[in-house]
């Protein structure tokens, strides 16, 4: 059952994109089967999107640099070959050897986004995996996982033997060094759960009296709560430079250099500005060399720059310098994304991609100066507007507006904010000389639903109930018809079960099997997902939505609880008064809040003397 | 020059086998003729597209160059991806016309269980309809007059040369669906091994 699986031209003849199934890509990485470690790197999604994953990326170069490893990727079939592997009873596979995910010592996930989780129980089922950690035997394989969603994994937590909760390239060599050491999977746990970031969910247990969730208890002097682990120093970290090169399209098809971790802005809503705490930043030279040993490596025409806030990095005018300087010959463009916008990063904009005029984005997020203090996006409606007209002058004409509905204390008033702003945007427009308005600008208004997520100052606060999201999201629709704009809007029951997940508790993992049961997979995806077979599922097991979207009440211990991942509740809490106040927090460059984050004793953090 | 591909490389689109390339080379820091326009790429032109899951043997195509390159076929195959490979370094005659307008014909050899009873079908001399679907809607075409020649070529085997290029173009997908339909029915052509053996140009 652990031999290779052989593909046949006519099953691959059948399926689209077979490209997707096949592996052989530029930097793909071969080595004996004979391997110590066979490790099975899995995205709960189809190639395009988890090729695209920089996490993945990272891993897999890291893993395989070691002579004992052999690291193999594993994505989700998609809906076609899925159906064709199921009639063949062909088991999932690794594209490089082909073997069955069964036969491997290790599978990792990453849980990028919790809708993935029946993914991840599709991708074991299919792999003949047996799904509860508890029901998994010496023989089978250990299945860890980790990525934003370990900050609170509880609904996916019986499947896994093991969470990494934080820098996977941190604490992933000393799993494998402490897997080659212990002779059992017992072993292995008991001596991986006192590494620092690593979270044995059977060592835990809920402790539980008729109010509810009361504490928890550790077994195997597991610790608690469970604290992240973090790269101290990015340019001391893993530094990848062998991209694997995909012989397909796929979502971000480009050389992309991580400036850094973490976000100083504190937007109250944002749980990816919480859990990276603090902000560390790789130097601009380590870039820049990064960059060309890429270029090398890869081909690739395009350069992406990623972080949570690339205007935020320090040496940005420095680095798109040297980067215009040695990429521009040699044919690669430039992308900035998540620059805020003012005339200096639309000058370094107009550099970095001189042929191409891709749109801009404005993150906005609320309407009105009042709610947009009370969620600590200080941004100013000037600010909007001095940017927007600048990119007019600048010759850009396709403009998008990300805004969210249903932030707490969000009233009609905040939702007409959102309108008038965008009318003002065109008003910009309109004050362009005559000759300059010969092509009317394309703006594109989106909105989502607000999620409350696990540590957030706004993580105990209710999800806004969805009849009252669609009046709101219709009273929108009703102030933004104009020729010029365009406006889209997320889904409201996708967002309630994104929400339910992301406060989920142990409780639902027997969901999650119903709703794998029920025919559930890919459910990130429109036409996978299903809310009836969500809710149905909620129901069999004696569960509501509301249990996990209503209003939380800080005394109550909350399912991720248990660990710590620096942000401390007091913080959160203080946060959260201070959003009801409408107060605005300083961003980390300008002065400590003493978040918990000072802790590690690194990144942004030093510049305060901590 | 003339590349040949197999193995997992076969599954690679034909846009998507433009793209690895070029990203191919630019690894091999080739100095590259970048096209005009508001999105240059580097110049490469292909003689015939190549459908996916087709082995190609030797299949012509072009790469602009600044200046004249040594070991070209060395620097490339140093970076393509596991089945791509220059099999000819000798750049093709060039003349006035594109490398895509002088394609003429190509041929073919498809190896499958039960081919024989294909042969039959293809000495036969009335028409060979088959629907094609393509962007404007669904329509019947006639493949016979773009069959030259066939033969048996060993067990298993055969090797067709059918027209090929902008005037008409026969695709072995749809060359083997008409044949299996006229045949019964009773074969499964989409286990085949398909290679494109030769592409023939004026």
């Amino acid at each position: 059952m652990n031999k290779p699986v052989s593909l046949s031209n006519a099953l691959l003849r059948s399926v689209e994109k077979p490209s997707r199934y096949v592996g052989g890509e530029w930097n793909s990485v071969v080595k004996s089967p004979d391997a110590a470690i066979r490790f099975a790197l899995c995205f709960p999604d189809i190639y395009e999107i988890g090729m695209s994953n920089l996490a993945m990326s990272i891993l897999y170069q890291q893993m395989n640099a070691r002579d004992d490893t052999w690291c193999e990727r594993v994505f989700s079939p998609a809906a076609d070959m899925r159906k064709a592997m199921l009639e063949a009873d062909m088991p999932l596979f690794s594209l490089e050897s082909k073997t069955p995910l069964a036969a491997f010592d290790l599978i990792g996930f990453t849980l990028q986004y919790e809708l993935s989780y029946v993914t991840l129980l599709d991708m074991l089922r299919l792999g003949r995996v047996p799904l509860r950690a508890a029901e998994r035997g010496e023989e089978d394989p250990l299945v860890i996982a980790g990525g934003p969603c370990a900050v609170n994994c509880e609904p996916a937590a019986d499947f896994l033997d093991l969470v990494v909760v934080g820098d996977g390239e941190t604490v992933l060599p000393a799993l494998l060094d402490l897997r080659r050491q212990t002779d059992s999977k017992a072993s292995f746990l008991e001596a991986a759960c006192r590494l620092e970031g690593v979270y044995v969910p059977a060592f835990y247990q809920e402790v539980r009296d008729d109010s509810g969730r009361i504490g928890f208890a550790s077994k195997a002097d597991a610790p608690l709560p469970v604290r992240r682990t973090i790269v101290g120093n990015l340019d001391d970290a893993f530094l990848p430079l062998k991209p694997l090169v995909p012989n397909q399209e796929i979502v971000h098809d480009r050389m992309v250099l991580e400036l850094f971790r973490g976000c100083t802005r504190g937007c109250r809503f944002c749980q990816a500005g919480q859990i990276y705490r603090p902000v560390r930043e790789r130097s601009a030279d380590v870039l820049a060399k990064q960059a060309d040993a890429l270029l090398d490596a890869t081909g690739y025409d395009e350069l992406g720059l990623l972080s949570l806030s690339t205007s935020d990095y320090c040496a940005l005018p420095q680095l798109t310098e040297t980067l215009v300087a040695s990429m521009s010959p040699r044919g690669v463009n430039l992308s900035l994304p998540s620059l805020r916008l003012d005339s200096f990063n639309v000058a370094l904009m107009e550099k970095a991609s001189s042929t191409r005029k891709a749109g801009l984005t404005f993150a906005v997020e609320a309407g009105t100066e009042r709610l947009r203090r009370r969620i600590n996006k200080n941004i100013s409606e000037a600010d909007v507007l001095n940017a927007a007209a600048i990119a007019f002058e600048g010759g850009w004409r396709t403009l998008k507006f990300y805004f969210m509905l249903g932030l707490p204390g969000e009233t009609d008033e905040d939702v007409d904010g959102i309108a008038d702003i965008v009318f003002k945007v065109i008003d910009c427009f309109y004050r362009l000389p005559p000759e300059a308005r010969r092509k009317p600008p394309s703006i594109t208004v989106s909105t989502s639903y607000f999620i409350p997520k696990p540590w957030t100052p706004f993580q105990w606060e209710a999800m806004l109930p969805a009849d009252i999201y669609h009046a709101r999201r219709k009273r929108l629709t009703e102030r933004l018809r104009h020729r010029f704009i365009r406006y889209n809007w997320h889904d409201a029951d996708m967002a309630v079960i994104e929400a339910v997940l992301a406060r989920g508790d142990r409780r639902l993992s027997s969901v999650l099997e119903t709703v794998l049961d029920e025919g559930g997979t890919l459910d990130s995806w429109r036409e996978h997902f299903s809310y009836e077979r969500w809710s149905a599922a909620l129901q069999l097991h004696g569960l509501s939505e509301h249990d996990f979207t209503r209003e939380h009440d800080t005394s109550e211990v909350l399912a991720w609880d248990l660990l710590d991942p620096g942000v401390t509740k007091r913080h959160l809490q203080k946060e959260r008064a201070a959003a009801s106040a409408e107060l605005q927090s300083d961003d980390c460059m300008t002065s400590c809040a003493y978040c918990g984050a000072q802790r590690y004793g690194t990144g942004v953090c030093l510049n305060h003397g901590i | 020059m003339h590349f040949a591909r197999q193995g997992s490389a076969v599954w690679i689109a034909h846009l998507d086998l433009m793209r690895t390339f070029e990203r191919a080379a630019l690894r091999a820091a080739l100095p590259v003729v970048w096209s005009e326009g508001y999105n240059p790429r580097p110049e490469l032109e292909f003689a015939l597209p190549i459908g996916v899951g087709i082995e190609a043997r030797m299949d012509p195509m072009r790469i602009g160059l600044e200046t004249k390159t040594d070991d070209l076929d060395l620097r490339l195959n140093a970076v393509l991806p596991a089945g791509l490979s220059i099999v000819r370094a000798a750049p093709l005659q060039s003349g006035p016309k594109s490398l895509m307008s002088r394609v003429y014909a190509a041929e073919y050899e498809i190896c499958l269980n039960g081919i024989d009873c294909l042969l039959p079908v293809l000495s036969e001399a009335d028409p060979l309809v088959v629907m094609k679907h393509g962007k404007r809607g669904s329509r019947e075409i006639d493949l016979r007059p773009g069959i030259r020649s066939h033969r048996s070529s060993g067990d298993r085997c055969l090797t067709v040369l059918v027209d090929a290029g902008s005037k008409r173009n026969i695709r072995p997908d749809l060359l083997l669906t008409a044949l299996s339909e006229r045949a019964g029915g009773g074969i499964d052509w989409r286990d085949a091994v398909i290679v494109r053996t030769a592409v023939c140009l004026d």
